[in-house]
């Protein structure tokens, strides 16, 4: 864990937090339901300072949007069950202060009038937050530089795309230039230039106002792009806190190293030729090998020596383990 | 200045210009009015004409007629089902986006419903008023027609018990799709209000032809506050002297719903589940 995010003053600070939902259930041919609960949240600890950009990660059904949403005021947690502080408020004893101070965007959802252009929703939420006048137009046109709303702002959200769509999301959700974001999975469905877009922008709002990001995600390269650290959960309770690098540690993650080789060789003789050693064979298409060692037992000239020895290579890379794997990996080892 | 009203005032404005964005709905809508006062005053004629009894009936035909068209006129101000938008909202789980604006959400609810509640009436009442009471008088069917108000006063009652009607109106909407927050579905709700609130606001049969037990049901209800009551004005069995009793009745009935539908939100709100991403 980087010490340097434990410096900062304290934004959300949770703990021991649970939240449990009753679901019915219908057995086969009878009319009978059953309850059941379900633990979505099981004491769950973590704090997260000002400033920060923090990824919450876990498989779906893990309790990531149970936690957003208990944070923004919208759930109410188990009675008598843990504790939890936001912004130096509980989010759900305060909801009208809290939310006065919270920006929230649910990929999945929308909050902007359908039928209205984007512009009349800022204005209407400009309005909703009582944004003073002169904030307001210096706030919606800085926005809309950054995010380049310009082009389709007047028109009715239903006839935007889901880039445009969701660019205009994003701003809705800053109108009031909350200290504290909650971005539910904001990538979802886009095509990679918005995703890119959305990142920088992510980014340059940290910088810019020290927003405090959270970022749910199923999307890696969402984490690694932004967040200095990791949160991943599952089954309700917390598994890892930490960085990138300490979460690819932790994960034991591979290294790789992909060869094209000047002619297809037989797949026998390369099964052999790594056999025994700190290389192992991944995968084998035609001319294209795949080899994975780890880095910690061998270092990666040393690999490099040992693949390239006694093959004729047209060429190569080395690259890290996917985190997707890596995560997946993770989620297994845990049993969620 | 920061004034408390202006995040509900946005909401109504909000409500107000999407509700705009439906006029073929308004149109269709009108016609069914259209067709719906016709009919149900042509069966009232009917009704009339073979009546055989010894009393007198409490309206003449001119006046049931009458009391018809201003229900098909004012039909959007009558709250026969829960509000649509908020009852998607329950249903879908965007319940979420509500919660996470700076506002009671029981009042975010009430302005929003009024609002469209608003739009709905000023979109449709003109055309059904142009045809009743202009248009019907020159034709055969002038014993049906809207009759003018009975007086000036009758008129000023009409208009500020159904502006005040509206209020309470707009919190039974939001009442009927709050009770959805038990249910998966909120078409048997609807039926059930539609059936029950079309009936006891005067909306089918006109109330004043109703006598016995029923009376005192309807006597008993908010309903007719915000339709029967006022079209009496119109109709000239009440004056103004009458007015301030109506008034008080009105504001009771809404301080009672406003205030109970405040509590019963919040109470249902922390139970509350939103599923999914």
């Amino acid at each position: 864990m980087d010490e340097g995010l434990y410096s900062r003053p304290t934004m959300i600070q949770v703990e021991q937090l649970s939240k449990t939902y009753t679901v019915l259930k219908k057995k086969k041919g009878s009319l009978r339901r059953d309850r059941e609960y379900i633990k979505a949240l099981d004491h769950l600890s973590f704090t997260i300072g000002r400033g920060e950009i923090c990824g919450y990660i876990g498989p779906n059904g893990a309790g990531k949007s149970t936690t957003i949403k208990i944070l923004s005021g919208i759930l109410h947690p188990d009675r008598n069950a843990g504790s939890c502080l936001v912004n130096g408020r509980v989010p759900w004893k305060n909801r009208l202060a809290h939310v006065r101070e919270i920006g929230v965007v649910f990929g999945q959802r929308t909050q902007l009038w359908w039928d209205l252009p984007a512009s009349d929703s800022f204005e209407l939420l400009a309005d909703m937050y009582q944004v003073p006048s002169g904030q307001r137009k210096e706030r919606i046109n800085r926005l809309k530089d950054e995010l380049e709303l310009h082009s389709f702002l007047h028109m009715p959200v239903r006839q935007m795309s889901l880039g445009q769509r969701m660019r205009c999301e994003l701003s809705a959700a800053l109108i009031h230039n909350p200290p504290l974001l909650f971005l539910d999975e904001p990538t979802i469905g886009l095509d990679a230039p918005s995703k890119i877009a959305l990142r920088n922008f992510i980014r340059w709002l940290n910088r810019e106002y020290g927003t405090t990001i959270i970022l749910t995600t199923h999307d890696m390269d969402d984490i690694e792009a932004l967040a200095g650290r990791v949160l991943l959960i599952g089954k309700g309770r917390l598994l890892f806190d930490g960085s990138m690098q300490a979460l690819r540690r932790e994960a034991g993650a591979e290294k790789r190293i992909v060869l094209d080789l000047a002619s297809e060789p037989d797949p026998h003789s390369m099964r052999e030729l790594f056999r025994g050693t700190e290389l192992r064979l991944l995968e084998q298409n035609k001319q294209r090998l795949t080899l994975a060692f780890n880095p910690e037992r061998l270092a990666a000239t040393e690999a490099l020596k040992m693949a390239i020895g006694n093959l004729q290579v047209a060429d190569l890379a080395v690259e890290g383990q996917p985190v997707e794997e890596l995560i997946a990996a993770l989620y297994s080892r845990h049993n969620i | 200045m920061k004034k408390f009203w202006q995040p509900y005032l946005a909401a109504f404005r909000g409500r107000a210009k999407a509700s705009l964005q439906y006029r073929s709905a308004a149109l269709a809508g009108m016609f069914t009015q259209f067709f719906f006062g016709l009919i149900l005053t042509m069966v009232m004629e009917a009704w009339y004409q073979s009546y055989t009894g010894s009393a007198p009936l409490p309206l003449s035909l001119h006046q049931a007629a009458s009391y018809i068209w201003l229900g098909q006129m004012v039909f959007a101000l009558i709250p026969w089902r829960g509000d649509p938008e908020l009852q998607n909202l329950v249903r879908s789980g965007e319940v979420g986006r509500d919660l996470v604006r700076p506002v009671h959400i029981f009042s975010l609810w009430f302005i929003r419903s009024l609002a469209w509640r608003y739009v709905s009436v000023v979109l449709r009442f003109l055309p059904i008023l142009i045809f009743s009471a202009l248009i019907l008088p020159h034709t055969a069917l002038r014993s049906i027609a809207l009759m003018p108000p009975a007086s000036t006063a009758g008129l000023f009652g009409f208009l500020v018990l159904l502006s005040t009607g509206s209020l309470l109106s707009a919190a039974i909407s939001v009442l009927i799709s709050c009770f959805q927050f038990r249910q998966i579905s909120a078409v048997g709700m609807n039926a059930i209000a539609a059936a029950i609130i079309s009936f006891f606001s005067g909306q089918i049969v006109p109330l004043p032809l109703i006598s016995g037990p029923v009376e005192l049901i309807y006597r008993l209800l908010p309903f007719r506050y915000m339709a029967d009551v006022p079209y009496r004005f119109w109709l000239g069995s009440l004056t103004l002297a009458d007015l301030p009793a109506a008034l008080t009745a009105q504001f009771l009935w809404l301080a009672i719903l406003l205030v109970g539908g405040h509590f019963y939100v919040n109470i249902q709100l922390r139970q509350v589940t939103i599923a999914g991403g």
